[in-house]
């Protein structure tokens, strides 16, 4: 596949990709707490799944009593017993 | 949010004030985004009836009215949290307002005085001599923080009780903490050396020696002389005032005449054979004190220096102990109040009349003795021989005789000049 040329460069530059494509940044800490920064917004939370809209994919997390610990534009903190995480 | 705040950070949010607010209707996820991209931070949101629930500052939630009306929510407030909503609750409360407005005055105030003396490393000195001269300093409790002067008080101390080595006197909040080390030398032998101690260094200035003299009697039977000239060998016999090493040395020429002398401060260690005196006499008939475990109890408020108490029956004892220990209020770990409580317990005792026996008053003299040769071991001194009978007669016992001991001897004095002057010393 043939990448775009802002991509080479960024490549070439080493830069990492959650700031030059601004890619989902997903920080799991064990099992109960999950960060996530570069989301676009909430497109559906519930108790047992929370499903962001990301650039590029969508990231859904699974799980039960799921509480959003702080939620603001640039990070998004979740707790609670995850059991997965699917990119699509 | 709350889960990995501070406790700095607890506070600022109770300061600013927040509300949790319950979401329902239309398009919620919507609304969430909304506030995430209008910078509205939102913590603790969690799935409610309807809705979500989440928490947001005061400020901000004032700034949801245009974002909910775009996504068709409503927006309800399920808390209110902070010090604008108190202020705002209380706000008809002024007298309590005052209230706790003159008891952070009061308490600004009375930290301006001294409510606690802590007195540490005192071993000889006690407390009570330390606190009566604290209290010709005019520095006690209730003395005005600002009026204490540490660094002078710490001199003071140190002139007016000797034995102190170091002394640090400084304010903890209203707690003067004075901490203090003694002279742990031997007061028979540190003490005549600490007396000729600014002698010496006289001496060396104006060329003066010093000689070395026995401060008891008996026979020497060791010496080891570092400087002077020693006039007694061990085996002779002294007797207390005898010179032992002088500080004052002849320098002859070759027919052997005096021709001037050389002063030198003398320094020696001199251990004389000698007897202590031993007696002990204490009569067999003695009283004895009993507990019966009856216990009584009284209560105390010690409030600025003025004591009012409970007594629940203390006085109903013919003979009692009474003991009991003082809490005083403190705040923060050094914030003392002139504030204190107590439980005052009275042990009800009775005395009876006994006798010793033979064997019970030999034991006791005994008891005693050893105590004696114990406190002089102590004191580096040796013990040698020990001459003393016990008796027991029939109203009494009486322990007499002398320990024979090895101790060090000498003090030093300032050398008589002779006629024959000197150039000084050899330093």
């Amino acid at each position: 596949m043939r990448k775009p040329v802002y991509q080479k460069m960024a490549s070439a530059m080493e830069i990492p990709a959650d700031l030059s494509e601004r890619a989902v940044l997903v920080e799991l800490t064990g099992q109960e707490r999950l960060r996530v920064e570069n989301y676009l917004g909430i497109l559906e939370y519930t108790r047992e799944r929370l499903l962001l809209q990301c650039r590029s994919c969508r990231l859904e997390v699974c799980g039960q009593h799921l509480v959003v610990e702080s939620y603001a534009k640039e990070e998004l903190t979740l707790c609670g017993r995850i059991e997965h995480v699917h990119y699509f | 949010m709350k889960g990995e705040i501070s406790l700095a950070g607890k506070l600022s949010l109770l300061r600013k004030g927040y509300v949790r607010v319950r979401i329902c209707g239309g398009s919620y996820e919507r609304f969430l985004n909304l506030c995430a991209n209008h910078g509205i931070l939102l913590w603790d949101l969690r799935p409610a009836a309807h809705g979500y629930e989440a928490d947001l500052y005061l400020k901000d939630f004032f700034s949801l009215g245009p974002l909910a009306r775009k996504c068709r929510t409503r927006v309800r407030v399920a808390g209110r949290y902070g010090l604008p909503f108190f202020l705002r609750r209380h706000r008809k409360r002024k007298m309590f307002a005052a209230g706790l407005l003159l008891c952070g005055s009061l308490i600004f105030f009375l930290s301006c005085f001294v409510w606690n003396i802590s007195i540490d490393g005192n071993l000889s000195i006690s407390r009570q001599s330390m606190m009566e001269y604290l209290r010709k300093e005019k520095i006690g409790y209730g003395t005005w923080k600002n009026s204490v002067d540490c660094r002078q008080l710490a001199a003071d101390l140190r002139s007016a009780f000797l034995d102190l080595t170091w002394v640090s006197v400084r304010l903890q909040g209203t707690c003067l903490s004075i901490r203090v080390q003694e002279n742990t030398d031997q007061p028979d032998q540190g003490g005549a050396e600490d007396e000729s101690a600014g002698d010496e260094d006289r001496s060396a200035a104006d060329g003066a020696g010093m000689d070395l003299v026995a401060d008891a009697g008996g026979t020497i039977v060791r010496m080891i002389t570092r400087e002077g000239l020693p006039v007694v060998g061990e085996g002779d016999v002294v007797s207390p005032g005898d010179l032992l090493v002088t500080g004052a040395m002849e320098i002859t020429d070759d027919n052997g005449s005096v021709t001037s002398y050389r002063y030198a401060v003398s320094d020696a260690d001199v251990y004389i054979q000698t007897e202590l005196p031993y007696r002990d006499v204490f009569p067999l008939a003695h009283r004895v004190m009993e507990y019966t475990g009856n216990r009584r109890y009284g209560f105390y408020v010690n409030l600025f220096g003025r004591c009012f108490g409970i007594d629940l029956g203390m006085d109903g004892f013919d003979e009692a102990d009474i003991v009991g220990e003082e809490h005083q209020l403190c705040l923060f770990g050094d914030f003392y109040l002139p504030l204190s409580a107590a439980v005052l317990q009275a042990r009800e005792y009775v005395t009876t009349a006994k006798t010793y026996s033979r064997s019970e008053a030999l034991a006791l003299a005994k008891s005693h003795l050893q105590k004696f040769l114990s406190e002089n071991e102590e004191k580096g001194v040796q013990i040698f021989e020990n001459n003393v009978k016990i008796e027991v007669s029939a109203d009494s016992c009486q322990a007499a005789g002398t320990v024979t001991v090895i101790q060090k001897t000498g003090r030093r004095v300032r050398t008589q000049k002779s006629t024959l002057s000197g150039k000084g010393t050899d330093e």
